[in-house]
C-alpha cells in the first residue's frame, strides 16, 4: 500500500511539474514577439507530463506485482525521453544564459534524473521481495 | 543470498536490520544529514570555485600596472571577470609615451568591443578582444601555448563559453570571420570573448556599422587598456604615482592589477565569512537535532539492549551496534546530499553563475571526491557522535533495569 | 557444576535497607532439574536474575566449575517475559549468541534441529510480531539451546502460557534434561513441581531445600 501511494504521489508530482512548471515556475520566453525553438519543446514535455500523470493514476490502481514493474520501466522510457526532447530532439536556444537553457531544461532534467532513480529503485525493491518471498517458501 | 547459507550473522546484517525494520527514524535521521551535507557541499563548492576563478585571472593578469580610461575602470573590470561585454578606448598615442618611462619594462596595448546582436535568443553578446601577438605579454603567450601558433590575419580565437567550435564561422558587424581555435576555460571573463589580432581589428574599424556604433569618427588608433610590466628592480608604487602625476590629467586611470582584484577579493572573502558562518549553524543544529532523536528512541531500544546483554553481548558490542547505525544514516544521507548538490550545481551551473554574478563555477572530478569524502566524515562523526553521547545513559544501567523499566 | 555462596541483594526502601535475596546457597548439578518455587515478591527472579548476570550481587560468590563466574557460554538464561530481537527473523534470533559470543561457523543445521525439538520449524523465517506468546516461549527455549550449553535456567517458563502450551514447554525440558542439560526453573505453578529433580522454596529472600 505504502509503495502504491508514494509512487503514485511521485509520478503525479513529477506530471504535474512537466505540465505546467516550463509555464509558472521555470519559464521559458514568451512565444507573443516570436514564437521560438523552446516553444516547441515545451509542447512536447506538457503532453509528457500528461502521460506521467495518467501513469501515476495506473500505478495507484494497478493490480499484481508485474503491472507495477511494467508501468516503472515504461515511465523509466518517459523520463528518458522527458530529456532527449529538449536535450537533442527538438533543443533550444543557443545561448546557454537563455532561461530555456538555464533554469528550464535543468529543472526538466532533474525531475527525470530523480525519476529514473526512483523508479530504478522501485525495481529493485520488487526484486528483492521477490527473493525474499522465495526464500521464505524454500525455508 | 550467501548470508542464508552462512548459517550466521555478522556486524553488517545487524545494522542493516535494525535500519530496514525502523525505515521511517533511518528516513528521518539521514534527511537531518542529507541537508545538512547539501548545504555544506554546494557552499563549499561555490567558495572554492570563486577561488580558483580568482587564482586563476591573478595568474592571467600578469601585467602590474593598468591604463584605462577613465570611468571606464569597472567596465573593464566586468569584462575581465564577468565577461560582460563593453566597448572602451582611448588615444594609441598613451602607449609609446608609456613605454619610454623610468622603470617601465614591457608595454602592451588591447582593443575592447562589445559586439551588437540582433535577436536575443539566437546571437551571443560577445567580448571582442584585440591585441598586439608580437608585443603582447598577457594574452599572446596563454593563446601561443593553447594553439600552438599566432592567431592569422582575418581570424578569431573564440572562449570556452562560446558556442563556436574550430572550423565555424563567426558573424560580427555583418563581417565574416573564421574560427582558427577555441579555448579551454579559465573562470575568467576571457571565457565569453573572442581574440582577434590589431590587423584584423583595422580592418573591422573600417567598417562603416562600427565606426557609426563607436562613434569612433576620424580617431585611426584607438585602443582601450595599456598593460605595463615594471622592471624587476623598480617599485611598482613609485612607477604608478609617476605615470598618475603625468597622465591622470588625460583622463587616464592608473592603477595596479591588485587594485582591478580588489573588490573580488573582498566579496570572496565576505561570501567565505557568511558561508562559513551558516556551516557552523547548520553543523551544530543537524548535530542537535540528531542528539534529541537519538535520546529519544533510545528509550524505547532500552529493552532491546537490555536482551543484548542477557544474551551476552558486552558494553563495547552494544555500542559498537549504534556507532555503525549511526555510521551508516552518515553515509547515507552524506551520498545523497553530495550527490544531489552535484546534480543540481551542474544542470544549474549558468544560473546559478548569472545570479550570483559569479566568475567561475566548476570543479575537478578529484576535487568532487575530496568533498565527497570530507562531507561524508563530517556527516558520520556528527551521527556517530550523537549517538555515542545519547547512550552513555543506557551503557551505566543495570541489564535488568533495562529490561523492565518499559514494562 | 554451578555453585552460589552465601548471595545476598540489599535493596532500599525509603531509609530501610531489606534483603531481596539472602545468604543463598545453591548447587546445580550435571542433570540436575531443579525448581524454586515460592509466593510471588519472595525473591525468586532477584536469585534468578543474580545467577545469570543481570544483576549484580550485594554480597556472595558464584563458580561455575570452581572458578568465579557470571555469564558464560556455558549457560544459557531464558527471561520471563517476550525476549526475542523484534527486527530480526527467529533465524536471525536464534544466531544472535553465537555472534555475540564470537563464534563462527555454519549453525544452520543445529538451528533446523532445535526448532524441530520445539517443534516449530516453520518459523524459521517469520519475525517474533507474528507469533503466539507460547511459540515465542519456545523459540526462546530453541535460542537457548543453540550452542549446546551445560545449563538452562528459565524464570516462570510457564507464566502467561495456557495449561497447553505450558506442558508442551515443561515436556521440552524433560527432554533436553535427558539428554544432559542441567535445567533450574523458577514457578509459582505447583501443577509443574513433579517434572523437577529437586525443589526449592524461596520465602522472603530466604532459600531452602523441600
Amino acid at each position: 500500500m505504502k509503495n502504491r501511494i508514494i509512487t503514485f504521489l511521485i509520478y503525479i508530482l513529477s506530471g504535474v511539474l512537466y505540465l505546467i512548471g516550463p509555464h509558472t515556475i521555470f519559464k521559458v520566453c514568451s512565444a507573443k514577439e516570436m514564437v521560438m525553438t523552446c516553444h516547441w519543446s515545451v509542447q512536447a514535455e506538457t503532453g509528457l507530463g500528461i502521460l506521467l500523470l495518467l501513469t501515476g493514476v495506473f500505478y495507484l490502481f494497478a493490480k499484481g506485482k508485474e503491472a507495477k514493474i511494467f508501468l516503472s520501466l515504461q515511465t523509466i522510457g518517459s523520463y528518458v525521453v522527458g530529456i532527449l526532447i529538449p536535450a537533442f530532439l527538438i533543443g533550444g536556444c543557443k545561448s546557454k544564459d537563455m532561461a530555456c537553457q538555464s533554469l528550464t531544461y535543468p529543472s526538466l532534467y532533474l525531475i527525470s534524473i530523480l525519476g529514473i532513480l526512483y523508479s530504478i529503485g522501485n525495481l529493485v525493491f520488487f526484486h528483492l521481495a521477490k527473493k525474499a518471498e522465495s526464500l521464505q517458501e524454500t525455508s | 543470498m550467501g548470508r542464508k547459507k552462512k548459517g550466521n550473522i555478522h556486524y553488517g546484517h545487524i545494522i542493516y536490520r535494525n535500519l530496514k525494520r525502523r525505515i521511517s527514524r533511518t528516513f528521518l535521521l539521514s534527511a537531518f544529514l542529507f541537508f545538512m551535507v547539501f548545504m555544506i557541499f554546494s557552499f563549499t563548492s561555490i567558495l572554492n570555485s570563486m577561488r580558483e576563478g580568482l587564482d586563476s585571472t591573478v595568474k592571467r593578469t600578469g601585467a602590474d600596472i593598468l591604463l584605462v580610461p577613465k570611468d571606464y575602470f569597472s567596465s573593464v573590470k566586468d569584462a575581465l571577470f564577468l565577461g560582460i561585454p563593453s566597448t572602451v578606448y582611448f588615444d594609441s598615442s598613451l602607449e609609446e609615451k608609456v613605454a619610454k618611462e623610468e622603470g617601465v619594462e614591457k608595454v602592451s596595448s588591447q582593443m575592447f568591443l562589445a559586439t551588437i546582436y540582433n535577436s536575443p535568443c539566437c546571437d551571443e553578446a560577445v567580448q571582442i578582444i584585440a591585441y598586439h601577438p608580437e608585443s603582447d605579454f598577457l594574452i599572446q603567450p596563454w593563446i601561443e601555448k593553447q594553439l600552438k601558433r599566432e592567431i592569422p590575419d582575418g581570424e578569431i580565437v573564440a572562449g570556452s563559453k562560446l558556442s563556436y567550435k574550430k572550423g565555424d564561422t563567426a558573424m560580427f558587424f555583418g563581417k565574416k570571420f573564421p574560427v582558427a581555435g577555441k579555448l579551454k576555460e579559465t573562470g575568467m571573463g576571457y571565457d565569453n570573448t573572442v581574440f582577434l589580432n590589431f590587423n584584423t581589428a583595422e580592418e573591422l574599424l573600417k567598417e562603416p556599422v562600427v565606426k557609426n556604433y563607436l562613434a569612433i569618427g576620424n580617431k585611426k588608433e584607438v585602443v582601450s587598456l595599456i598593460t605595463v610590466k615594471v622592471d624587476k628592480k623598480a617599485d611598482i608604487q613609485k612607477v604608478v604615482r609617476a605615470l598618475q602625476d603625468k597622465y591622470e590629467k588625460d583622463n587616464v586611470s592608473i592603477e595596479t592589477s591588485g587594485k582591478l582584484m580588489e573588490d573580488t577579493r573582498h566579496a570572496l572573502k565576505q561570501y567565505t565569512t557568511y558561508f562559513t558562518f551558516v556551516e557552523i549553524i547548520l553543523v551544530a543544529f543537524t548535530f542537535e537535532s540528531l542528539l534529541s532523536f537519538f535520546i529519544i528512541t533510545m528509550s524505547e531500544r532500552k529493552k532491546e539492549y537490555g536482551i543484548i546483554k542477557s544474551l551476552g553481548g558486552s558494553t563495547f558490542k552494544i555500542l559498537s551496534i549504534t556507532i555503525g547505525e549511526a555510521a551508516a544514516i552518515g553515509i547515507i544521507g552524506s551520498l545523497a546530499g553530495s550527490f544531489l548538490s552535484i546534480l543540481i550545481l551542474t544542470l544549474f551551473r549558468n544560473f546559478i553563475l548569472l545570479h550570483l554574478k559569479l566568475p567561475y563555477l566548476r570543479q575537478s572530478f578529484s576535487d568532487l571526491m575530496l568533498l565527497t569524502v570530507f562531507c561524508t566524515g563530517l556527516s558520520v562523526l556528527t551521527g556517530v557522535f550523537a549517538a555515542i553521547l545519547s547512550s552513555a545513559a543506557i551503557q551505566r544501567k543495570e541489564t535488568y533495569t533495562l529490561i523492565r523499566e518499559n514494562e | 557444576m554451578l555453585e552460589l555462596k552465601d548471595i545476598t541483594k540489599y535493596y532500599k526502601h525509603s531509609v530501610n535497607t531489606f534483603p531481596a535475596v539472602d545468604h543463598a546457597n545453591l548447587l546445580v548439578k550435571k542433570q540436575d532439574f531443579i525448581a524454586v518455587t515460592g509466593p510471588s515478591g519472595s525473591g525468586k527472579s532477584t536469585l534468578f536474575h543474580i545467577m545469570t548476570g543481570l544483576l549484580r550481587p550485594s554480597e556472595g560468590s558464584i563458580f561455575l566449575d570452581g572458578t568465579p563466574s557470571f555469564l558464560t557460554r556455558q549457560i544459557s538464561f531464558i527471561m520471563q517475559g517476550q525476549n526475542l530481537l523484534t527486527n530480526f527473523t527467529i533465524e536471525d534470533n536464534l544466531y544472535f549468541p553465537l555472534y555475540l559470543a564470537g563464534i563462527k561457523g555454519n549453525y544452520r543445521l543445529r538451528a533446523k534441529e532445535v526448532l524441530e525439538l520445539v517443534g516449530l520449524t516453520n518459523t524459521i523465517a517469520s519475525y517474533p510480531d507474528r507469533l503466539s506468546g507460547g511459540e515465542l516461549r519456545r523459540i526462546s527455549i530453541a535460542r537457548a539451546l543453540m550452542n549446546n550449553p551445560g545449563i538452562i535456567i528459565a524464570d516462570e517458563p510457564t507464566s502467561n502460557l495456557d495449561t497447553d502450551n505450558a506442558i508442551k514447554v515443561m515436556e521440552l525440558f524433560k527432554t533436553i534434561n535427558e539428554e544432559g542439560t542441567a535445567i533450574v526453573i523458577s514457578t509459582h505453578d505447583e501443577r509443574f513441581l513433579p517434572y523437577s529433580k529437586s525443589i526449592y522454596r524461596m520465602d522472603r529472600g530466604k532459600l531452602s531445600l523441600l
